[in-house]
């Protein structure tokens, strides 16, 4: 609709695509359901593969566990003390990953994990590069053992 | 499900007779407070009472109270103020590391000019020590300024003896009071600071107002210039229905202020004590030299900002000092200057309360949080609940 028409009541644009940005959530939807009902949580004793990784600056903390089938990833699990996007992608990468070729499952970078779940916020890619940096080196331990 | 708000030291809920005490002068009591004409007079009248209603509520005189639009204009104000206005004198600042960004920030934004600052440490639960203080200060000090209670522990400092190693010396004080205003009793008559920060949004007044104190005689070179508006001190037409809606959150403040030691403490104890309850809680601050309505605590092996949303999905709102919550990955700057490990500080929250919250309002948090921490702490790798 041309603004023009919008009439004399309307506000006027740039404002009503303020008005529209500040009503987003903060986290997606979707985003807030893995985080409120993270899947696959847990340890997995017979691992052929595990990793914790913990960033530095903030005080997350990631493990990670895989149990490989052949060239496939058969199971994962993880525990997480971090901010929600951390439990989040978590929760998202081990579902994801699941029943996928090792080679697709190393093609997980963070940028693709920072969009997957709504765009995070800068300050918030932390959590994309802890997750995919501590599940790529779950895998990495599998291949060496 | 009713909302519960507990992060009163954000901001607090605009009481309905300040809105009401407002809403004239958007509309008919529209005039400029400079104009001589009765448009402008009726609004320069409405502007002095409310300085009036602020100077009865801090015992001062009304011609000490310069307004401004809020806490951190006032901050920014007082110290670059003295220090501009003093800079022939000396050089030298002393300030802690917990104080408010508008004060940190302030200084830094000094220190770039040449000026030295002096960032005192504190205890573990947030108090400076004033020998400590008096150690530092050199023929070069020129100010010392101490907020009254942390925004985030709430603790509060010993100001009175602050004071009296700062006059000793004859070197000028100002305090951040922004926690303080209407919460516990300030009287400027024995209360010794030189300048204070208010703002009028965190006890129930509107937002973009605040005022400074400054002491009779004390000198200070003005931040913000290009009028005579508050004896040019500060200039720019004066906000005056927020001035107006401050000065009846100060009459209200003042009326409410013995609710202050009663209710709201009562409320802040108790949801203290129960929440001190989880295993693996601690409280950050001081236990017993506290603003009443502040209450911060972290619980292990938790994280700040899941605890935060989780508490908001369920209606009830508080903030929280951990890192990555607020726009940059640090975590808090307060928290850190008690000591606390990086971990400690991860998953702390702060509860701050109003003579608005309820026994309600705390039932609510004390049942839902447990269930909060719990399933976090089932995520973790590290926590085992023997």
């Amino acid at each position: 609709m041309d603004s023009e028409d919008c009439g004399k009541n309307a506000l006027p644009e740039p404002f009503v695509f303020r008005r529209l940005m500040d009503s987003e959530p903060y986290y997606s939807d979707k985003l807030l359901d893995h985080y409120q009902n993270p899947r696959n949580v847990g340890v997995l004793p017979e691992a052929d593969g595990e990793a914790q990784r913990e960033n530095q600056v903030c005080g997350d903390v990631l493990q990670m566990f895989v149990k490989l089938h052949g060239d496939t990833v058969k199971e994962i699990r993880f525990k997480a003390e971090g901010c929600i996007p951390t439990i989040a992608l978590a929760s998202y990468a081990t579902e994801w990953a699941t029943g996928k070729k090792i080679g697709e499952v190393r093609k997980l970078s963070p940028a693709i994990l920072s969009a997957v779940l709504g765009e995070l916020p800068q300050h918030k890619l932390h959590a994309a590069l802890l997750v995919a940096e501590t599940l790529q080196a779950a895998l990495a331990d599998s291949a060496d053992s | 499900m009713t909302p519960v708000y507990l992060d009163n030291s954000a901001t607090t809920p605009v009481d309905p007779h300040v809105l009401e005490a407002m809403l004239p002068f958007f509309t008919e009591i529209f005039g400029n407070a400079s104009s001589i004409h009765t448009f402008g007079q009726r609004a320069r009248a409405a502007v002095e009472e409310a300085r009036e209603r602020l100077a009865i509520l801090i015992g001062a005189s009304a011609k000490e109270i310069i307004f401004t639009s809020g806490g951190t204009e006032s901050d920014n104000t007082a110290v670059r103020g003295v220090a501009y206005q003093l800079r022939g004198k000396g050089q030298h600042i002393i300030t802690t590391r917990i104080e408010h960004p508008a004060i940190l920030s302030t200084c830094k934004a000094l220190e770039e000019e040449g000026f030295r600052v002096t960032y005192l440490p504190v205890d573990s639960t947030g108090l400076v020590d004033p020998r400590k203080l008096a150690d530092e200060i050199t023929p070069q000090t020129i100010l010392i300024t101490v907020m009254h209670a942390n925004n985030e522990i709430g603790t509060l400092q010993p100001l009175a003896e602050i004071c009296a190693v700062a006059h000793e010396r004859g070197i000028l004080v100002h305090s951040d009071c922004v926690q303080t205003l209407g919460k516990i009793p300030i009287d400027m008559k024995t209360f010794a600071v030189d300048l204070a920060s208010f703002s009028g949004h965190k006890l129930h007044g509107p937002k973009g107002v605040g005022a400074l104190y400054v002491r009779k005689q004390v000198q200070f070179k003005p931040l913000v210039v290009g009028g005579s508006h508050e004896r040019k001190r500060r200039a720019g037409t004066e906000n005056v229905p927020g001035i107006v809606g401050f000065g009846k959150a100060a009459e209200l403040g003042l009326e409410h202020l013995p609710e202050m030691e009663t209710h709201v403490k009562g409320l802040r104890d108790r949801l203290q004590r129960d929440l001190l309850q989880i295993p693996g809680t601690t409280l950050n601050g001081h236990p017993e030299f506290r603003a009443p309505h502040i209450c911060n605590l972290s619980f292990d092996h938790t994280e700040g900002e899941g605890l935060l949303i989780s508490l908001d999905l369920e209606g009830i709102a508080v903030s929280t000092g951990a890192a990555c919550s607020s726009g940059s990955l640090e975590p808090s700057h307060v928290l850190i200057a008690l000591g606390r490990d990086k971990h400690h500080v991860h998953g702390s929250l702060r509860f701050s309360l109003s003579r608005m919250n309820t026994e309600q309002d705390v039932d609510r948090a004390v049942e839902v949080l447990p269930q909060i921490v719990e399933r976090m702490r089932s995520l973790s790798p590290s926590y085992s609940a023997d």
